[in-house]
């Protein structure tokens, strides 16, 4: 064996092992919620879902009803916001795409995009929960949304962009206006991005926690209304995995086991549905 | 023939299940230009890159038969990597590395193998240069990026790099086919020069290309030879006559073998 | 409905983006105004955090998270760097096509991934091993909560996006190339360190960016890296970073006249740092684009 070919073989090793023990650490990293969280709801059964959070150092973790209320409904409001707006965006974009308030929007969408998501929080604490006083479910929602918006507005004009021109084309010579080619020929067209889109937005408003560490509160033992404080999956987690008590850290394993799941199921359709795209 | 270049032995390909060359049998005479035609898709590029092995990058790519370069049967008796010394090779499309100067370009196969280095390398940069008629136009901007230069330049430039390894046999994939007629009459010229020393075989769908630099030939369709021999009675059918009544056959074949079923 | 009244309906969202991050900004600059007046230049030296009852005892430094979340991002590209170029060479060259569709299915589902799963994976796993190591190095009485665990954690966060970067550009590389190196006689590896080079720019674009996602991830950090206001000389030592800062203080910040204004600040620089370096990946991922494709710089 010469040198050239140790070389190789060094490199080959070096590669090898380093590629995986990142991917064991991403094993690690997504089976150890749903491993350890499945075994915390086994053990506590359905009340897990109906029930409060149990004091700390009870026998039992109690369980994330108003949290997953919470989760619903924030997550839902923050869609609906933002899912126009990025839509009507995105559509804009699109169409008017030479215009300089498209390439302004684009930018601000981009921009948008990078922001940290807890300066998103704490800008709508700013403008919102200080307006109002108290944090609540629909500043969480807001929150949510501004996080959400950049995606949405991606999405929907690369499902439009992509669509050959030809069709377009096709309605014109139909002599339909611009507004119906694009609404009820163009949209329909690619249904599965736009709904892709809608699919992503949800994931990352369940995902993230940032935005609503000021914003929503942390009311885990009621539901306070849409003008009151609330809780989500990911605020659960991050207030209980801290403390040193064992039936809280179970409770975080639970809710934990939740987020993975959805987020993994979530992650799958939207790559499945992405790659299934054909005109 | 004697102490071919190269000698190809019952050569079958296959894609897969897919069987795309058969039975290819063929020697090339030293220091002489040989010449592969056919229509597109025929497998002339395929039996090009089963010579240096180059097809082994495609996975689903099996070879069966024997290929010999100067003698050494280069799927048995050497591993993948040492056959780029017995066989350079030069693309339809212009392709120096766009990141590499025109210095690297040329020298990276030596450095590959570890071949020279300092100025014995700059020594092999020149030769391969200038043997490749293009030494005298950048010698002064070596350190240029080799996509400064214009598409012939190019062209020579990827020739230049596949000689640096001193390579008894030089694969040619229609290497004009993208240039203008000036520069492709220029690499022709060029072809003919290094036929003096190196055994050259080049793919190309032009008969006259062919006529020009090629002393011996085969016609390959779907896979197969259908005619081997010296250039000039290569061609005593004219070749797209010829190409044109091996079409119609294959056509009342297939249209015959669907009405049976 | 004419064609006017459409575009300008449609524009009504556009419009409503471009004021949002507008208004973003300016709040966080006039919100910053109060303690920028009331400290001065002191914010870049004082090094401690003091939100005290008297408004005469508040003194607020940012230098310390500040050059903690640096330390923790950098940290962070270097690992992520390692393992998605090794990653991405593993997964083009070496291993079977079945097992690279799994494997993309795993890195894809990472990329979405939580990020206070990452955090809570980070609390659970790393921060034991991390103790255990600063153990054997002789440090008495760490928790392992540190730079260096953030900067793990955060390092197993960014690679799967920046893989798939780097994938996706060396993947584009055309065959044309590829044949080339080949047909000079490299091997597998050569092959592909030669392509490595050839995409650098598009490498170091996914690092930049990943950069700025670093600086600015809360949840994931602020779970492991011990939250201690010090100059984190010491990376194996409990720290802070700006968005830990923020995370932990932010809540009780409006009791105080000028904690929430300093944090305000805080984010301020947080974002110009983290667009900075968003900019300046984003600019360098066009230029490899260009040169995959062959075209003159």
């Amino acid at each position: 064996m010469n040198l050239r070919s140790i070389k190789n073989e060094i490199t080959l090793m070096l590669i090898a092992l380093s590629a995986v023990f990142i991917l064991l650490a991403i094993f690690s990293l997504i089976s150890a919620p749903l491993i350890f969280g499945l075994r915390v709801i086994i053990e506590a059964g359905l009340p897990f879902f109906t029930t409060t959070p149990a004091g700390p150092g009870e026998e039992s973790p109690g369980g994330i009803y108003y949290t997953l209320i919470g989760s619903v409904l924030m997550i839902s409001l923050s869609v609906a916001i933002a899912f126009p707006i990025g839509f009507f965006s995105g559509v804009y974009i699109n169409e008017y795409s030479q215009t300089k308030l498209a390439t302004l929007a684009e930018s601000a969408s981009h921009f948008l995009s990078e922001v940290p998501s807890i300066i998103l929080g704490i800008f709508i604490y700013a403008i919102y929960v200080l307006a109002t006083k108290k944090t609540s479910l629909v500043a969480g929602a807001l929150s949510l949304s501004l996080a959400i918006l950049p995606y949405t507005v991606v999405q929907v004009r690369e499902s439009l962009r992509v669509i050959p021109f030809t069709y377009r084309e096709a309605a014109y010579s139909l002599g339909l206006p611009r507004w119906k080619t694009v609404f009820f020929v163009l949209v329909p067209m690619n249904m599965r991005g736009i709904l892709v889109g809608l699919l992503s937005a949800f994931l990352r408003a369940f995902s993230e926690t940032a935005p609503v560490l000021f914003t929503a509160g942390a009311a885990f033992y009621g539901f306070y209304g849409l003008d009151g404080p609330s809780s989500t999956l990911p605020l659960l987690v991050w207030n209980f995995a801290r403390t040193p008590y064992e039936n809280w850290q179970k409770l975080a394993w639970g809710a934990s086991f939740i987020l993975a799941l959805v987020s993994i199921s979530l992650s799958l359709i939207i790559r499945k549905a992405t790659k299934e795209v054909r005109f | 023939m004697e102490n071919p270049a190269v000698r190809i032995q019952n050569l079958n390909v296959y894609y897969g299940n897919e069987q795309v060359l058969f039975n290819i049998n063929l020697s090339v005479p030293r220091n002489s230009v040989y010449a592969i035609l056919g229509p597109s898709g025929c497998g002339k590029s395929t039996l090009l890159r089963t010579i240096n092995r180059l097809i082994e990058l495609r996975p689903e790519a099996r070879v069966e038969g024997k290929v010999e370069i100067m003698g050494i049967d280069v799927y048995r008796e050497l591993p993948r990597e040492q056959v780029a010394r017995l066989a350079g090779m030069v693309f339809q499309m212009p392709n120096p590395l766009p990141h590499l100067s025109i210095y690297d370009n040329v020298a990276l196969g030596p450095r590959l193998h570890g071949v020279a280095k300092g100025r014995k390398l700059d020594e092999i940069v020149r030769e391969a240069l200038e043997q490749a008629g293009l030494w005298e136009e950048v010698k002064n901007k070596l350190k240029k990026p080799a996509t400064s230069l214009s598409g012939g330049q190019q062209q020579r430039l990827c020739i230049a790099r596949a000689l640096a390894l001193r390579p008894p046999v030089l694969l040619m994939d229609e290497p004009t086919a993208n240039l203008d007629p000036v520069n492709a009459s220029k690499i022709e010229e060029l072809i003919r020069k290094l036929s003096r020393e190196t055994t050259i075989i080049i793919v190309t769908h032009d008969p006259e290309q062919a006529k020009r630099v090629a002393n011996r030939g085969a016609i390959i369709f779907k896979g197969k030879i259908v005619k081997e021999n010296f250039i000039d009675t290569l061609f005593t059918v004219p070749y797209h006559e010829l190409i044109q009544k091996l079409t119609m056959e294959e056509r009342i074949i297939v249209e015959a073998l669907q009405e049976k079923r | 409905m004419n064609r006017d009244m459409l575009r300008i309906m449609l524009s009504i969202p556009g419009v409503l983006l471009l004021s949002i991050d507008i208004l973003l900004i300016l709040v966080l600059f006039k919100e910053s105004i109060p303690v920028l007046t009331y400290e001065g230049l002191r914010i870049f030296t004082e090094f401690q955090w003091n939100a005290a009852e008297d408004p005469a005892k508040e003194v607020y430094g940012i230098i310390p998270p500040l050059v903690g979340s640096l330390y923790v991002a950098i940290l962070a590209i270097m690992f992520a760097a390692f393992f998605s170029i090794s990653l991405t060479v593993f997964i083009q060259e070496i291993i079977p096509y079945r097992a690279r569709l799994a494997i993309e299915e795993l890195i894809n589902v990472a990329a979405s991934f939580p990020t206070v799963l990452y955090g809570f994976w980070g609390l659970t796993l790393i921060v034991p091993l991390v103790r255990q190591l600063a153990v054997k190095l002789g440090y008495v009485n760490v928790t392992g909560a540190s730079i260096v665990t953030a900067g793990l954690v955060l390092s197993t966060m960014i690679a799967p996006y920046s893989t798939a970067i780097i994938k996706s550009v060396y993947a584009s590389v055309p065959l044309s190339y590829i044949e080339a190196i080949a047909s000079l006689g490299a091997t597998k590896i050569e092959r592909a360190i030669i392509v490595l080079r050839m995409i650098s720019p598009a490498i170091v674009s996914s690092l930049l960016l990943g950069f700025g996602r670093a600086v600015g991830e809360t949840t994931a950090v602020t779970l492991v890296i011990g939250n201690a206001y010090r100059l984190p000389l010491d990376p194996f030592l409990p720290a802070s970073t700006v968005t830990s800062l923020i995370a932990n203080n932010f809540g009780m910040a409006t009791y105080y006249k000028y904690e929430y204004s300093a944090l305000m600040f805080a984010a301020l620089v947080l974002l110009i740092i983290s667009s900075f370096f968003s900019y300046v990946g984003l600019r360098l991922a066009n230029v490899s684009v260009k040169i995959v494709r062959g075209e003159q710089l």
